[in-house]
């Protein structure tokens, strides 16, 4: 009985403290977002609509990154006109496949009196199935009435039933109810005065930050029966997702947005310096740690922080070419540990860091250096002033500077640099026994490579201690929450969610730093769904220290 | 992953788990008649060094020719010309009348002329399948007196022995005499094999550089990469596809799982830097013109030279071309000889009677050809998986 009790009331502290009872932090709440859909997303919900052979061929205007993340300037992303032409583009080439020959059987859920003639009834079967799950709420009759009439006006003009479907089609795909993921609010109960989202409207933001894809049938239903506004549906949808296979594109999507992996679209290596680096690596190498994390995280239930450290990882053929190791399925993903010598540990040590943050040329103690700070420990490093020659640091066969070591601190003379390089230096240092294409080497022009360094007191020696000094930082951890909750909710945690952001970071903590339990915690959250009310926005403005909490 | 130089990496993971359990046997064995000797000599008692750690090279053939020693448009080897394809070599046979006759005044389509070109046998028979039922004018071959390769029978002169037949020697560019290379006399006239237009032999290599199939080497108890008295040369195949870079360059360092259908092992040594292996017969692989096929070399030997760094290497593979294993693959690519400009029934002939190894015991008449092929090769991690099914499932008798 006493032991009963005891764990009675270990429960309900737990759940006072981290199950969104009355212990959690009141959040103000953001102003509503309208958030444009990223390109995997858009990709995704036509994958999950109407299967993966219908192509989308092409790519969208590029999203600005704000505060660290694509998501976050995804709030703030309009549609120009000739970015527009592109969404057009693509949005009959996809209306086009699915009411083609090979697709109409099973993606149109009826068969026309005549193919060359309208169908009222056949295309209001249509849209009225697509149309719900291409919102994300229910449609409206005379949307669904207008659709019909589009594409029966479209039908009669070319004498073809499915081109006026595909029309039709096109038309919902470029709209802005399927291009924008807009919040809907409504009054909230719990807080007088208070909004919050309504039940779709938290459907998709739930099933855009665990499954980085539109709601399924189940969410769809739970929005519709009201579950998604009682704390025990919610936190059933919530397990539900977080135990599907699903959860993984949702984490790689955010960690895609945290490392800045959108750059890999532009990276190039100079193909005389760094033959090896071929297309197949790049794409391979932000599989590899996509992967890497997905592993740790979710299959493995691991602490976040061994990110920085972990020595387990896998491997592809074409990146076995510049990691220098063998690979026992060169045609697939195969499982591979570094040894326990070996001086990779951690992403930070992967290629897709390491590459990515240098030069096409050169290696970039300074670039890797920045990288570490702003991505993983959420700190501002200013841009460098208009007027710093580089002259001396790009010059990598200059006899009296061989290394970059040499060079950056021959460059850090000049006061006006300086400062920013004490910060970015050490750590990308720490970096220099990997070439500008990833691959591991111990001297530049002949002279070894001394990758020792300082940060904050703590002496490391190489890239693997450097790992240890961040997966120690207790920055790092609090940076993870503050990205995450920012990515979720589509904007920097505001000034008055300042409680809130230390309970998330608090419950990290407890949960053993478990990303899936974090993820628990913010779906779960009255701050997730909670809207500012109309003429509270001072409170919602983006904390001034919110990014560095 | 490290920083030391290739050849010092041990590339080659599950080595004696079972493919190499009978060298393994062998060399305890030998191990163990070393140490009785050692001590019955009293060597072992002051002797407290560590042996050193012998060392692993792999390596993945990327590209094979035929070793051409070449002039400018083959006036010093081919003084009389290049050969034609086998629809001229037919065409120049008709009078006026019947080649009037069978292009229907020239009207004929290309492809169809070709058709008729290789079906022209007594009974329409085609003439690469069937090379022996005509008799085409001899083919044109190489007049030089140089060329590369290895002097492969141990003689000056080239006169018959038990194992081969008489034949005419080659002196290398560099000057060395009694090169045996009788392979380069028979199509070394013809454009299809030659630099200017071998797409005989471009189509295999374009297909081992785009789709896999490469030929590995793998050479182990290396002391030291530039010379080594006794190192163990094994020859496998892999079906995994090599990784180029932007300009068309196979990158090293590429895994490759060994197939389980090749085996082949045989001792070299290493000095200065080039490694000679004894020689063994070796069938080689290779995919071209939508076809695996093979070429199977009797007494083939490796002559390599090793880079420095272990990343590359280069040299040649001799020895003696079985000829059934070459019509084989030439029967089916027949239809070819109009762009590669060879007549099958002047080359069977030729390559019959210019054939110079292996003499059939009945006959007399050698069924192998002395040959030489240029080979590159760059460094590659080999990797054997269930080594048990790779060594049960190696053809009967070619695992040695």
């Amino acid at each position: 009985m006493r032991i009963f009790l005891r764990h009675g009331i270990a429960a309900t502290l737990a759940l006072a403290l981290f199950g969104c009872g009355p212990g959690e932090p009141q959040s103000p709440g953001g102003a509503p977002q309208v958030r444009r859909l990223t390109e995997e997303q858009y990709r995704q919900v036509i994958a999950d609509l109407f299967g993966k052979d219908i192509k989308v061929a092409g790519h969208f205007d590029p999203l600005n990154r704000t505060d660290g993340l694509l998501e976050i300037g995804a709030s703030r992303a309009a549609i120009t006109s000739s970015a527009f032409e592109q969404y057009d583009l693509i949005a009959r080439q996809v209306a086009a496949q699915v009411v083609d020959a090979d697709h109409r059987e099973v993606l149109v859920p009826c068969s026309p009196a005549s193919d060359s003639a309208p169908d009222a009834a056949c295309a209001k079967a249509f849209f009225a199935r697509i149309g719900p799950l291409l919102y994300r709420r229910p449609l409206e009759a005379k949307t669904l009435e207008r659709l019909v009439d589009v594409s029966g006006v479209a039908a009669a003009s070319v004498h073809d039933f499915y081109a006026g479907l595909a029309f039709g089609l096109a038309g919902m795909l470029e709209t802005p109810e399927f291009l924008f993921v807009a919040d809907y609010t409504e009054p909230d109960p719990d807080r007088p005065g208070g909004h919050r989202l309504d039940a779709y409207s938290r459907a998709s933001r739930l099933s855009f930050l665990l499954w980085d894809t539109m709601p399924d049938a189940a969410l769809m239903k739970a929005a519709q029966d009201g579950d998604l506004n009682s704390k025990r549906g919610l936190r059933r949808q919530v397990d539900r997702m977080l135990a599907s296979p699903r959860l993984d594109a949702g984490v790689r999507a955010f960690f895609s947005d945290m490392l800045g992996f959108d750059t890999f679209d532009t990276l190039a290596k100079d193909p005389i310096i760094y033959p090896a680096f071929v297309q197949s690596v790049a794409d391979d190498a932000q599989e590899q740690t996509l992967r890497t994390i997905t592993n740790l995280l979710i299959a493995n239930k691991g602490d976040y922080r061994d990110l920085f450290t972990t020595r387990d990882t896998v491997m592809s053929g074409p990146l076995g070419l510049l990691y220098d190791v063998p690979v026992t399925k060169p045609d697939g993903w195969v499982p591979y540990r570094f040894p326990d010598d070996d001086p990779r540990a951690g992403i930070i040590t992967q290629l897709s860091f390491v590459a990515l943050h240098s030069h096409p040329g050169r290696s970039s103690a300074t670039l890797r250096g920045k990288a570490v700070r702003e991505i993983f420990l959420c700190q501002k490093v200013p841009d460098p002033p208009g007027n710093v020659n580089f002259a001396l640091v790009q010059d990598t066969k200059n006899p009296n500077y061989k290394t970059a070591r040499q060079r950056l601190t021959a460059h850090r003379s000049a006061p006006t640099c300086a400062g920013c390089h004490k910060i970015m230096d050490p750590m990308g240092l720490a970096l220099e026994n990997f070439d500008g294409a990833g691959q591991y080497r111990t001297v530049e022009n002949d002279v070894p490579i001394d990758a020792s360094g300082e940060v904050d007191g703590v002496k490391f020696q190489g890239a693997a201690e450097l790992g240890k000094v961040v997966h120690d930082n207790p920055v790092t951890t609090s940076c993870l929450v503050n990205r995450l909750y920012g990515y979720a909710v589509g904007r920097p945690p505001v000034a008055g969610e300042k409680d809130w952001m230390k309970y998330l970071q608090a419950g990290f903590a407890e949960n053993g730093y478990r990303v899936p339990d974090l993820l628990r915690l913010i779906a779960t959250s009255d701050a997730f769904y909670a809207i500012a009310p109309a003429g509270a926005q001072s409170a919602s403005e983006p904390s001034p220290t919110g990014a560095r909490s | 992953m490290n920083g030391k130089p290739e050849w010092e990496k041990g590339v080659t993971m599950g080595i004696g788990k079972g493919t190499f359990a009978p060298l393994f046997v062998r060399r305890l064995r030998y191990c163990v008649v070393a140490l009785a000797l050692l001590i019955a000599s009293g060597i072992l008692t002051h002797v407290s060094a560590e042996p050193a750690k012998k060392k692993t090279l792999g390596l993945a053939i990327t590209a094979w020719r035929t070793a051409l020693y070449e002039t400018p448009d083959g006036k010093e080897e081919c003084p009389d010309g290049l050969t034609l394809g086998g629809d001229q070599v037919w065409l120049n046979m008709l009078t006026p009348e019947q080649r009037d006759k069978v292009t229907r005044h020239g009207t004929v389509e290309t492809t169809q002329l070709r058709d008729f070109a290789l079906e022209r046998g007594p009974h329409g028979e085609d003439v690469c399948w069937n090379p022996a039922v005509v008799n085409d004018p001899p083919q044109k071959t190489v007049q030089g007196k140089k060329s590369y390769g290895v002097n492969l029978d141990g003689t000056d002169d080239g006169h018959a022995t038990p194992r081969t037949c008489a034949h005419e020697k080659f002196v290398t560019p560099d000057g060395a005499r009694g090169i045996d290379n009788q392979w380069y006399r028979v199509i070394g006239c013809t454009y299809g094999w030659r630099a200017a237009g071998g797409y005989t032999e471009e189509m295999p290599n374009g297909e081992l550089r785009d789709g896999g199939h490469p030929i590995l080497v793998e050479i182990t108890g290396i002391d030291d990469l530039r010379n080594s008295t006794n190192v163990e040369v094994a020859f496998y195949h892999s079906t995994d596809g090599m990784i180029k870079d932007n300009a068309g360059n196979i990158l090293p360092n590429s895994s490759y799982r060994v197939a389980k259908d090749y085996l082949y092992t045989t001792h070299g040594s290493i000095v200065d830097g080039v490694l000679t292996t004894v020689p063994i017969d070796i069938h080689f692989p290779f995919y071209a013109h939508f076809m695996h096929s093979e070429r199977f070399i009797k007494d083939a030997r490796l002559r390599l030279d090793l880079a420095p760094d272990g990343k590359s290497a280069a040299g040649l593979v001799a020895g003696y071309y079985d000829l059934d294993s070459f019509w084989s693959y030439m029967e089916r690519i027949g239809e070819l000889f109009t762009v590669a400009h060879f007549d099958c029934p002047a080359l069977y002939e030729a390559v019959h009677r210019l054939a110079d190894g292996y003499p059939d015991p009945k006959t007399g008449e050698c069924t192998a050809i002395s040959a030489g092929f240029s080979v590159t090769a760059v460094s590659g991690y080999i990797i054997h998986l269930d080594a048990k099914t790779a060594q049960a499932s190696a053809p009967a008798g070619e695992v040695r």
